[in-house]
């Protein structure tokens, strides 16, 4: 696939989910977005969703703080910046380590659980432009104190369609998605973001787009190439949404899946052994008279 | 050698903070909540200020204002770092001109990187002459 066209349905094997990934010739499916909010008080409900993030907030910044004291005072132990340590202390030290990774794992879902009532909440759909949306969150990443070590890009087709979309939600569920992949590749791994118009299968020349899809792909290391991104597309095409997504990879991953699909989109998840991890999503494209459209194409690089 | 006001509420995170940045070089100060903060910024200007945002009795955006309106203090480079993710506090602390902003858990060796840098930036730097004072 290049970065500057059209994603047909059919230069994905097998087709991103059985029965497309984005229906063909089917209006978009409009999320119902009034569940959460039917017969309750909205000056209520607004209230206790304010008290709720208020809370997480609270609790996830206890826990951070105690967290990054554990696991930079190991690092300095590890490090050998107070003194000397025999071999053995390394093993335990890395084990530590290793666990508190993964407390730093779970704290970064909890952040993510903020979300949850917000998802819950009724979403604000308008027209978005994507690939802005795709760079913003890129840039965002590439700030020192953000996602050390990995090469974040961000490659966009230009005259992307705007797409119907909550700009907030949808730019939680991108950073989501580039967050766990950036956490699962060592360091010095690239990480792409594409975003480009996608057509279902039955596409024929002319045909307009009907979603912008974006994939957050490692793509390799900074040293040499990945897998080649069809590849991960292909093995992304063997796992539909719900097989791919519930359950093992986290409540993140679950909300990005609800907030998704509640706009009227699709998301699958896939690996490929030495061609690293995939997440993709595809969001409808908006009428005539919402969409705006990019002038051209930008590539934003990381360090 | 350039001086560094670490301004850090929890001692645990405060200790290693300071083994790095002792480790780096720099001299250091600390202080742990918003008036000894100012207190020994005052008595001892830093170069540099590495600043947590949530702090006893105020935070650390508090503290820098305040530094800003001392001109002995005004230039101060200054780096945050905070456990809150809170949106919009990355801009504000552009806003005021900080140096870094760096969430915990933190990459510590990003986190020193920022600091050199900032610190080789004001030494290249001289102070703007008064009535230039954009940053």
């Amino acid at each position: 696939m290049g970065p500057g066209g059209m994603v047909p349905g059919g230069m994905v094997p097998g087709g991103m989910v059985p029965g497309g990934m984005v229906p063909g010739g089917t209006e978009p499916r409009w999320p119902d977005d009034g569940r959460a909010t039917s017969g309750a008080d909205p000056a209520a409900l607004h209230r206790r969703l304010s008290e709720q993030v208020a809370w997480h907030h609270v609790v996830t910044h206890e826990l951070t703080t105690p967290l990054t004291a554990v696991r930079e005072l190991l690092r300095i132990l590890e490090e050998e910046l107070v003194g000397p340590l025999v071999a053995q202390q390394h093993d335990v030290l890395r084990a530590a380590l290793e666990s508190t990774e993964t407390l730093v794992g779970y704290v970064d879902e909890l952040f993510d659980s903020m979300s949850a009532d917000q998802a819950s909440a009724r979403l604000e759909l308008t027209a978005v432009d994507l690939g802005t949306v795709v760079q913003d969150v890129v840039a965002k990443l590439r700030q020192p104190g953000q996602h050390g070590g990995t090469d974040v890009y961000a490659v966009v087709s230009p005259n992307l369609p705007a797409v119907v979309a909550d700009r907030l939600r949808i730019e939680h569920v991108l950073r989501n998605l580039l967050v766990q992949t950036t956490r699962a590749v060592p360091k010095g791994s690239r990480v792409c973001v594409v975003a480009c118009a996608h057509a279902p299968r039955t596409t024929v020349a002319g045909d307009r787009p009907t979603a912008v899809l974006v994939a957050v792909h490692e793509s390799g290391t900074t040293t040499g190439r990945g897998g080649p991104l069809d590849l991960a597309f292909d093995a992304a095409a063997a796992r539909v949404a719900d097989g791919a997504l519930r359950g093992g990879i986290g409540l993140g991953a679950s909300l990005c899946r609800e907030l998704v699909e509640r706009m009227g989109g699709q998301i699958v998840s896939a690996s490929r052994p030495g061609h690293g991890g995939l997440f993709c999503f595809t969001l409808p494209v908006a009428a005539a008279g919402q969409a705006g459209s990019r002038p051209g194409s930008t590539t934003c690089r990381g360090r | 050698m350039s001086k560094i006001l670490i301004v850090e509420d929890d001692k645990n995170i405060l200790k290693a903070l300071v083994i790095r940045l002792r480790a780096r070089g720099y001299e250091l100060a600390t202080a742990q909540d918003v008036q000894s903060a100012l207190d020994v910024a005052a008595a001892e200007p830093p170069d540099l200020v590495l600043m947590d945002i949530s702090l006893p009795s105020g935070n650390g955006f508090e503290v820098l204002r305040a530094l800003r309106a001392e001109p002995a203090l005004r230039d101060v480079q200054t780096v945050f770092v905070t456990a809150s993710r809170r949106p919009g506090l990355r801009e504000r602390a552009n806003e005021l001109g900080a140096a870094g902003f760096f969430e915990k858990p933190f990459e510590a060796t990003e986190l020193l990187d920022c600091i050199d840098a900032a610190l080789r930036s004001a030494t290249v730097h001289e102070p703007a002459p008064r009535g230039n004072e954009s940053r």
